[in-house]
């Protein structure tokens, strides 16, 4: 956890002095009518954890799709590494690990036997290959099931097969796409661990998620997307600090007068209340004491309440305010 | 590189409990079933002597009836001819007491069979042959005496090639149809390989197949090697059936062995490449994939005669075109000709369709292949 902080912390401020390895300038793809990315733009430095956060269909997968060029795009001009990325660059392929958001593993093949087939698509030195094979089993832990077929894993190891199949090659840029869908929280915690012990070894990484907690967890700069468009990017104590929220306050109550509610919006620093399911919602904009000075009135007034709690703003909130919805649907 | 793609693709289409099945255990489960049944109804498989033919004549078609005795008669006979009139002769062939009837009735010649066969078709080899050569004399000015010298010769050149058909050492068993639609289908059944190596190759199609787009590994090595391990298999395969066929259930295919293998390698990678291009489309979902697969290849196997036997004769009648086209056809009509005729000339014929068949779609599946780039995924 000592590493998450190490992240968050890092600013934006110093960027510019860094080199880019994907820069990405007014893409535009569009799917017969449907406009998927409208004018996105990425920009991308060595060492970063960048994170892609959107809802279903903002556009994520069609991105990282586009800059590895596997998909034609309508516009817009795509850089990894300094070059212009086409279908043949095989030489900067080579530098290049992806983690689908589908398992891309075959169903014949072992585990050792398809992370030994990637692997031999990029290394052509017999030990070395042998080599990078044992460090991707070590690294996702999968040594007790060098034998075992696929179809014979749960799905956290799969994921964890399909991740080794997509990091054997130890490459300098790794897109990583949803790897922790339907995976059991034990297992995507060892997930992200990883993902920041690639990033520690010196890789690059993009990563897309809706799952915010886990962008926030690990991505040291963080794009929100919508509707295939850019929304903001930054860090995510930068792009909290965006919104007007910094605090909410839910309060269990069975009931609420009138007049006492018209007290509770006078507090200071509420900007907005809300009374759905027995809950009260308080929204506040900066203030240091917002729960005691809620308690205090609550407590005068005699007013008998369950629990409450205070919720700082999450990544939701900052897409909430951004585009008026929420995140996860 | 090569020698890595190609290993590993071939170890997944052997471990494909599908392909496996389909390509190799299935043929053989029934050419099994087909030995069994057959052998219940076999007849005493006699040896060729005469075929027993009732012929129907104008007075005035002298030139065919010579042309017929030249047939029957001698010590090298062929036919054993009955003459006679119409009805009777639908008599004899009703009783099976000949093979065929022979009209001729104002200059136009006539067969009438009622079953199909090897002696059936032999019958008809010998009506198209006077056919065709009476057409050509009368297509030809014969005043002009250069050209009815090239004409003459190619008659007599004619009935030599009937004279010279090698009845003794052929299977004249009918059975023997069957297992060439039961090759056949076999070649076709490649398609499953093909449409499997479609499916790892094109990132469109699976998230396999885009993970190997997105390796440094040039496209051209990566389609080679993968598609000659999709033939691999299935060659293997379809040899170890012919052998099984001929060796352990001891089947006379009739002809030389390594033709009739040439014939079955030619015929699976018409397979794979059927697999290959059906495989590549991007609008069908797997599933439908297969299924069509299946049901081309048991159509195909069956316009050639898998489940009716002499189906193709048929066909040969009222649409001659599509047997040249259905690939099962023109297998079995190559497996056919080297089992009943001593010369090589129709044998020829077969495996150069065959060959511009697998050319034609090696390249449609190629140009399905090579792209690259993708507008959906
Ligand atoms: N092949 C396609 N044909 C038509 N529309 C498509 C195609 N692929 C994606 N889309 C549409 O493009 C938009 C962006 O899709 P994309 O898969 O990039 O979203 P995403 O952010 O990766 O979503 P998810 O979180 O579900 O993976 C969506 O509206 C989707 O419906
Ligand atoms: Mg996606």
């Amino acid at each position: 956890m000592s590493k998450k902080s190490n992240h968050v912390n890092s600013n934006s401020a110093d960027l510019d002095s860094k080199t880019s390895v994907i820069i990405v300038e007014n893409l535009v793809k569009r799917y017969k009518e449907l406009i998927a990315l409208d004018h996105f733009n990425l920009d991308i430095k060595e060492g970063e954890i960048f994170g892609l956060l959107g809802p279903n269909g903002s556009g994520k997968t069609t991105t990282i799709n586009c800059i590895l060029a596997l998909l034609k795009y309508d516009k817009g001009t795509i850089k990894v590494l300094g070059k212009e990325m086409k279908p043949d660059s095989y030489d900067l392929k080579r530098n290049i690990g992806v983690v689908m958001q589908n398992v891309a593993v075959f169903d014949e093949l072992t585990v050792y036997e398809n992370i030994d087939y990637f692997c031999g698509l990029y290394i052509k030195d017999k030990s070395t290959k042998k080599q990078y094979v044992e460090d991707a089993i070590n690294f996702v832990d999968l040594d007790k099931f060098r034998k075992f077929y696929p179809k014979k894993l749960s799905g956290g190891l799969l994921r964890r097969l399909n991740i080794a199949c997509g990091i054997v090659h130890k490459p300098k840029l790794i897109f990583m796409d949803e790897p922790t869908v339907a995976v059991d929280p034990q297992s995507r915690n060892n997930i992200l661990e990883g993902i920041v012990k690639l990033n520690e070894q010196g890789a690059t990484i993009v990563y897309t998620s809706h799952y915010m907690e886990e962008v926030e967890q690990i991505c040291t700069r963080i794009s929100i997307m919508d509707k295939g468009k850019n929304i903001t990017i930054g860090s995510a104590p930068e792009l909290k600090k965006m919104i007007k929220n910094t605090e909410t306050i839910s309060i269990e109550l069975l009931d609420i007068p009138e007049a006492v509610l018209e007290k509770i919006k006078n507090i200071n620093h509420i900007y907005k209340t809300e009374y759905i399911d027995n809950t009260l919602k308080l929204y506040f904009s900066g203030g240091r004491h917002n729960l005691i000075n809620v308690l205090d009135l609550l407590k005068k007034e005699d007013l008998h309440f369950g629990q409450v709690y205070s919720q700082l703003p999450t990544l939701n909130d900052v897409f909430l305010e951004l585009t008026g919805k929420e995140l996860r649907d | 590189m090569f020698v890595h793609l190609y290993q590993y693709r071939l170890k997944t289409i052997i471990r494909s409990k599908e392909e496996f099945f389909w390509i190799l255990l299935f043929p053989i489960l029934l050419g099994t079933f087909f030995y069994v049944a057959f052998s219940n109804i076999s007849k005493s498989t006699e040896n060729f002597s005469t075929i027993p033919v009732a012929v129907a004549l104008d007075d005035e078609d002298t030139f065919f009836q010579s042309y017929l005795d030249a047939l029957s008669g001698d010590a090298s006979s062929i036919l054993e001819i009955t003459y006679t009139d119409d009805e009777e002769a639908e008599q004899l062939l009703k009783n099976e007491k000949v093979t065929g009837i022979i009209t001729s009735q104002n200059g136009e010649v006539t067969l009438t069979i009622s079953q199909s066969g090897i002696y059936q078709s032999i019958l008809k080899e010998i009506v198209d042959g006077y056919i065709q050569s009476y057409d050509v004399i009368h297509s030809v000015d014969l005043s002009d005496n250069s050209k009815l010298e090239l004409v003459l010769s190619k008659l007599s050149s004619n009935q030599d090639y009937i004279r010279n058909l090698d009845f003794t050492n052929g299977n004249t068993d009918i059975f023997v149809d069957y297992y060439y639609s039961l090759i056949a289908m076999a070649c076709l059944f490649a398609a499953f390989s093909g449409q499997s190596c479609a499916d790892g190759i094109l990132a469109n199609l699976s998230p396999q197949g885009m993970r190997k787009c997105l390796s440094p590994v040039h496209r051209m090595t990566m389609i080679l090697a993968d598609i000659t391990a999709s033939c691999t298999f299935p060659i293997i395969a379809n040899v170890a059936v012919i052998i099984y066929l001929s060796y352990i259930l001891k089947v006379n295919l009739g002809g030389s062995m390594p033709l009739i293998f040439a014939t079955s390698v030619l015929g699976t990678i018409i397979g794979v490449t059927v697999g290959l291009c059906v495989g590549s489309i991007y609008k069908i979902k797997k599933e439908a994939k297969i299924g069509l697969l299946s049901a081309l290849s048991l159509f195909s196997s069956f316009l050639s005669g898998l489940m009716v036997g002499g189906i193709k004769y048929d066909i040969e009648k009222h649409a001659p075109f599509i047997n040249k086209l259905n690939p099962a056809t023109v297998i079995t009509d190559a497996l056919y000709s080297l089992n009943i005729y001593d010369t090589y000339e129709k044998y020829i014929t077969c495996m150069i369709i065959l060959a511009v068949m697998s050319v034609v779609l090696c390249m449609i599946s190629y140009f399905m292949i090579r792209r690259e780039y993708y507008a959906d995924l």
